[in-house]
């Protein structure tokens, strides 16, 4: 929106790429460059500087077509320096004013500011365009800086500004100032550039002197809001750019480290920093990214989560030692970077006396502790899976469910429950006329009593791995008089026997 | 003439230094007990099995232990609450416990057998046993579980014989605290005076009907509580003499899922 109170300085940089990539190469400042985008063949110019231009060359050129000028220095477009330069460009339009838009352009960087409210500050505006200027020259690039109370009309003044340098539009002055500058700068669809073309309108003044009813009749609303454009009317919603909020710290180390103790002193510093800034903004930790590079040329990048966002030092701490000692580095460690994602923090009640239920961080630490004991995915709650196949289920972290759904308490049915082999266990059956004699088991024999089976069962035979076998209910004893109710299984060959578990 | 209450002051006061209260009875402790949900083995055990306490469960392969320790594990879980399951031979079958009603969301499952050297055996060995032991320490300190079960019942006795009986007493007094039911299925008991309640579960032979069937049913189990810490006496004074235990086996039917009920 427009408002009295309003004030706004466009900082518009040309030739973005060329000058991106010429801002760190200053010796080739004074030779024709051009930028080439794309890939080999259909390399095309996308960027030029202004040797390049007076020599003839323009954007679109083909790579065969820049070969023809001499001494023209090729330069392929960087999409890492642009960004560099980027960064640092809006570093430098932070210093003026928090408030900062960033637009979108092909080819181009442009920013707005909110600069108002900042004359106490950086007194006039005046002056404050020619710091602005200043700062980003150090940077090693040229801008146009135009400062204006109506946002549109600073952008289109820095747009159409023919040579670097600042321009102040006074309150009012906004269309006198934009009539001269050429219809490109609007950035015209096709159609509706033709359409002024035959029309004879080739500034934003003669399209601002068009008479807004009848120009609308014609080009419906979009005729009013570039009309609105060239006056230095049209309103804006100004959106400022977030910055990025990354917790990130960086760490090189004076000496080779490989100790895990060195290390976590060294870590203890880094997040403490982390956490400080998290804090701050009302966050916590929900994980800390380790990336380490190490003395044998590698890395080393891990990824340690707690169940709950916490600034516990102490939690994180034990975490990361416990992960530590599960996946030691390979060599010394030569720097280290830590990442942390923030998440809101979060609540925990406590429990009264005894807990009910344990407690998310000290249960998180708990089974850390027991995965470096028993392996990674030997701990959790168990999944079944949608099939009648036996032993189908997967590992899941465990974590205590939030909701608590009642049930029936009032009697529990009594189920046999089995005792699983994982690890195939063969057996040694004696059969007489096709019933079950004897089974070996554990170096005992066990005379079976009662067989119950065959029981053909099978599956998963639309898949790639279908499964079929045979399954008996055994109940046996062995010369003690001991009972074994176990379930066999015969493989399809018919020949070997295993054992599938025992009822227990 | 002097009452009986000022005599007893007397005699109290004498012995003070030496027995305090000698002649007061000592207030008796309500121990929490947590039903099975199964009436038979409740009403056997005085109400269930008692919690903040380590409860061994021994009997041989096929006797019903693991039947057991899932229907309480069941019970538990149905109430909200959250158990762990240590198990040292990685028999747990994830099917069964869920048929039985275990609530899978809120078992911790730690499985230790990792090692594939010994395969061809059934029982664990020792690094199975190191690792189950120091996994019951870290849930017991931590708090929160209102049941763990630790799961030797594949392991030979000779080798859990082996563990010291400073780890037992280590767990009791955990569980006491953390008001933890600890539950040890074995094949022998091994925690001695450690454990609250031993429970010897031993499998009985089919009965006719079972065996006219042309499919397998189901297993018959006797339990009987072979020893129990802190009986409740009916008594208010308790006799100078440790009165010897009389219980009295119990039937428990336990059917196959594919099965239906009798």
């Amino acid at each position: 929106m427009t408002g009295r109170g309003e004030l706004y300085a466009c900082l518009y940089i040309k030739e973005f790429p060329a000058q991106s990539l010429l801002r760190v190469r200053p010796q080739l400042r004074q030779r024709p460059c051009v930028v080439m985008d794309g890939d080999a063949p259909f390399r095309t110019v996308c960027s030029l500087n202004g040797h390049a231009r007076r020599a003839g060359i323009v954007r679109g050129m083909s790579q065969a077509e820049v070969d023809t000028f001499t001494s023209v220095v090729l330069l392929f477009r960087s999409r890492g320096e642009e960004e560099n330069t980027r960064g640092a460009l809006l570093e430098c339009a932070s210093r003026i004013s928090p408030r900062i838009e960033e637009l979108m352009e092909a080819e181009m960087f442009a920013c707005v500011l909110d600069i108002s409210g900042t004359a106490r500050l950086s007194g006039s505006p005046q002056k404050l365009a020619k710091a602005l200027l200043q700062q980003v020259r150090n940077v090693g690039v040229s801008a146009s800086i135009a400062i204006s109370r109506n946002f549109h009309a600073a952008v289109c003044m820095a747009r159409g500004m023919s040579r670097t340098g600042s321009v102040v539009i006074a309150q009012g002055e906004e269309s006198r100032v934009l009539a001269p500058l050429p219809l490109s700068i609007l950035q015209l669809s096709e159609e509706e550039a033709k359409t002024f073309e035959r029309w004879g309108i080739r500034s934003l003044g003669a399209l601002a002197a068009l008479t807004e009813e009848p120009l609308i009749a014609r080009m419906g609303q979009e005729g009013r809001r570039l009309r609105r454009l060239a006056l230095g009317e049209l309103p804006h919603l100004f959106v400022p750019k977030e910055p990025q909020f990354k917790l990130e710290e960086y760490q090189d180390l004076d000496h080779p480290v490989q100790d895990v103790d060195s290390l976590l002193f060294v870590i203890r510093l880094l997040l403490e920093k982390l956490m400080i800034r998290a804090a701050a903004r009302v966050l916590a930790l929900a994980s800390v990214t380790l990336d380490s590079s190490l003395e044998d040329k590698t890395t080393y990048s891990h990824t340690i989560r707690s169940v709950l966002p916490s600034n516990d030092l102490h939690l994180w701490l034990k975490l990361i030692h416990l992960h530590l000692q599960s996946y030691p580095p390979q060599a010394a460690v030569l720097t280290l970077r830590l990442y942390a994602d923030p998440e809101p923090t979060s609540k925990l009640q406590l429990g009264l006396f005894s807990p009910q239920l344990p407690e998310a961080v000290k249960l998180d630490v708990t089974l850390t502790k027991i995965r470096a004991i028993v392996g990674e995915d030997r701990v959790g709650r168990a999944v079944l899976k949608d099939t009648h196949q036996h032993d189908a289920f997967f590992m899941e972290t465990f974590s205590v469910p939030s909701t608590s759904e009642s049930a029936d308490l009032s009697s529990t049915e009594s189920f046999l429950a089995m005792r699983r082999f994982r690890h195939p266990l063969s057996l040694k059956v004696v059969i007489d006329k096709e019933n079950l004699k004897a089974v070996f088991f554990q170096r005992k024999r066990y005379d079976v009593a009662f067989a119950y089976g065959p029981w053909r069962r099978g599956g998963d035979w639309w898949s790639s791995t279908p499964w079929e076998e045979e399954e008996w209910d055994v109940v046996a004893r062995d010369q003690q008089g001991e009972l074994l109710c176990c379930c066999i299984k015969r493989d399809r060959s018919g020949r070997a026997w295993q054992m599938v578990g025992i009822y227990d | 003439m002097t009452s009986a209450s000022q005599i007893r002051t007397q005699i109290e006061t004498v012995l003070g230094n030496r027995i305090p209260g000698a002649l007061t009875p000592r207030p008796q402790t309500v121990r929490p007990v947590t039903s099975l949900g199964i009436a038979s083995i409740d009403g056997a055990l005085n109400g269930g099995l008692p919690a903040g306490a380590v409860t061994e469960v021994v009997g041989e392969e096929s006797s019903g232990r693991t039947s057991l320790a899932l229907s309480f594990a069941a019970r538990m879980t149905q109430a909200g609450k959250v158990c762990a399951w240590i198990d040292v031979a990685d028999a747990l079958d994830p099917e069964s416990a869920a048929a039985t009603g275990v609530d899978l969301r809120r078992l911790l499952w730690v499985r230790c057998r990792t090692s594939n050297e010994h395969v061809s055996s059934t029982s664990p060995r020792s690094e199975e046993m190191c690792q189950a032991l120091k996994v019951a320490d870290l849930l017991l300190q931590s708090g929160g579980f209102s049941l763990i079960t630790l799961d030797m019942g594949s392991v030979l006795p000779e080798y859990v014989l082996r563990v010291p009986l400073s780890t037992w007493f280590r767990y009791r007094a955990a569980a006491e605290r953390t008001q933890t039911s600890f539950l040890l299925l074995t094949q022998k008991s091994c925690a001695k005076s450690s454990s609250n309640m031993i429970l010897k579960l031993r499998a009985r032979e089919m009965n006719e009907s079972q065996r006219s069937i042309s499919f397998f049913t189901g297993l018959n189990t006797d339990i009987e509580v072979i020893r129990e810490r802190f009986t409740p006496s009916p008594a208010s004074i308790p006799g100078l003499k440790k009165q010897p235990h009389s219980y009295e086996a119990v039937n428990w039917y336990r059917r196959t899922t594919w099965s239906g009920r009798r």
